[in-house]
């Protein structure tokens, strides 16, 4: 064996960790070679070195202070069983139950969405029995008057072309009952009493009464083109 | 009558333990606890973390007692949760650099440590063994210094058989490499006064 094989096992044959054929080869080496002999010696002198590597000094309580501790963890166990003893069911996590929860939350969402009323609102219905409106669409019921440009605001979103249209035809009908009653109510009563705008004197079955008045928008057509006019609205 | 061996008496006491028998607790912990700290004070370098965590080692053991399976060796399962803890330990260390007030004033300090070669030949071989890399410094402290077969430290660092062997031999080639003026030194003075490692 040649001194390079021989030092690459020394520091295991200086370890005891080296044997058969290998181990005489070596100690036959080095009962030859000085300088493998001086090598060898090395790593004897590093292994008794380390063997006499001493351990940090652990404190003097050292005992006492594990002890306790685990004495406080004794006591630990020994309450934690005695007050929260293992449940016979098993302990729903948040893992378990929320997908539950979520589905849940899903389905009551959906189900309230379904019965609220907006869901029920209908389809505005072009009646085309309605006198003169067969033929009106949403386009035409945006328009504004050129006197006043704030009416579009009194149409509501549920409108329907019938509700208009009937509105329409009552205010032309109280506008009638207005100018051909006499008396209080066949005066311009805006220009008289300015506070009580908005209200008028309908004659009824039972005699003259109070009524309130606004504008509305009055739907008409005339032949060939369609149009808008601001009118009163008692109700 | 045959002599009970080391594991043996580990397996009788961890038996009493895990029957609630605190005094061989007691005994268990005299047995392991200088190793315990031969090897996590030379992995950690301040003393007190290391006892920290060779008490929490014990906590460990005692906390899992009923857990321990008698298949294997308990020093190997004692020395795998105490190298676990300290390697978390090293870990976290990493993370947050912690500084010594002597490092904020200067340099000067350091290269003087650096320079300084222990006088005994224990303290250079310790001094040393501190400057290997972590994984060599593991393997030759279980190995070399409190001489577990190759097989224990396998099991206990979870590595194969022949990675241990390696990480050994490095690190022996390597502290021999560092200490030999002090090796030859020590041998030549041994070889003339024949007086105990110890000593030198």
């Amino acid at each position: 064996m040649r001194c390079r094989k021989v030092r690459s096992y020394l520091s295991a044959y200086c370890n005891d960790e080296v044997a058969g054929r290998s181990l005489v080869a070596i100690q036959e080496h080095l009962s030859t070679c000085g300088a493998c002999r001086r090598e060898e010696s090395l790593y004897r002198s590093m292994r008794e070195g380390a063997r006499e590597l001493r351990a940090g000094s652990l404190s003097r309580d050292f005992n006492a202070r594990l002890l306790d501790r685990i004495a406080q963890e004794r006591f630990q166990e020994t309450r934690t069983r005695a007050y929260f003893p293992r449940p016979s069911v098993p302990v729903l996590s948040w893992r378990r139950v929320a997908p539950v929860l979520g589905s849940v939350a899903v389905i009551a969402l959906a189900a309230i969405f379904a019965l609220s009323p907006g869901s029920n609102r209908a389809v505005p219905t072009y009646a085309s029995s309605s006198p003169g409106s067969s033929s009106l669409d949403d386009s035409y019921l945006t328009v504004q008057p050129d006197a006043n440009p704030n009416m579009t605001s009194n149409l509501k979103k549920n409108w329907s072309l019938d509700t208009q249209l009937a509105k329409a035809e009552r205010s032309r009908q109280i506008s009638g009952m207005l100018t051909s009653s006499g008396g209080f109510a066949s005066m311009d009563y805006r220009e008289a009493f300015p506070w009580i705008y908005g209200y008028g004197i309908v004659d009824s079955p039972f005699g003259p009464v109070v009524v309130k008045i606004r504008p509305v928008l009055r739907i008409y057509e005339t032949s060939g083109s369609t149009g808008a006019k601001e009118d009163q609205e008692v109700y | 009558m045959p002599k009970e061996t080391e594991k043996d008496i580990d397996f009788s006491l961890m038996k009493a333990i895990q029957n609630g028998d605190m005094v061989a607790f007691n005994t268990m912990v005299d047995r392991y606890k200088d190793r315990l700290m031969n090897v996590i004070g030379r992995m950690l370098s301040s003393s007190e973390e290391a006892e920290d965590i060779v008490q929490e080692t014990f906590v460990r053991v005692y906390q899992h007692r009923q857990s321990f399976n008698f298949q294997h060796c308990f020093s190997t399962w004692i020395y795998t949760i105490g190298l676990n803890l300290a390697r978390n330990e090293l870990r976290k260390r990493k993370k947050f650099k912690f500084y010594e007030i002597s490092d904020m004033q200067g340099h000067e300090t350091e290269f003087a440590v650096e320079a300084k070669i222990p006088s005994r030949l224990p303290q250079a071989i310790d001094s040393a063994i501190r400057d290997l890399p972590e994984k060599y410094r593991t393997a030759f402290l279980l190995r070399d210094v409190e001489e577990m077969p190759y097989e224990e430290v396998a099991k206990a660092l979870g590595v194969p058989l022949g990675t241990v062997k390696s990480r050994v031999n490095r690190a022996r080639l390597i502290l021999r490499d560092k200490l030999q003026p002090r090796l030859e030194e020590h041998h030549a003075l041994s070889k003339s006064t024949l007086l105990p490692v110890g000593l030198l």
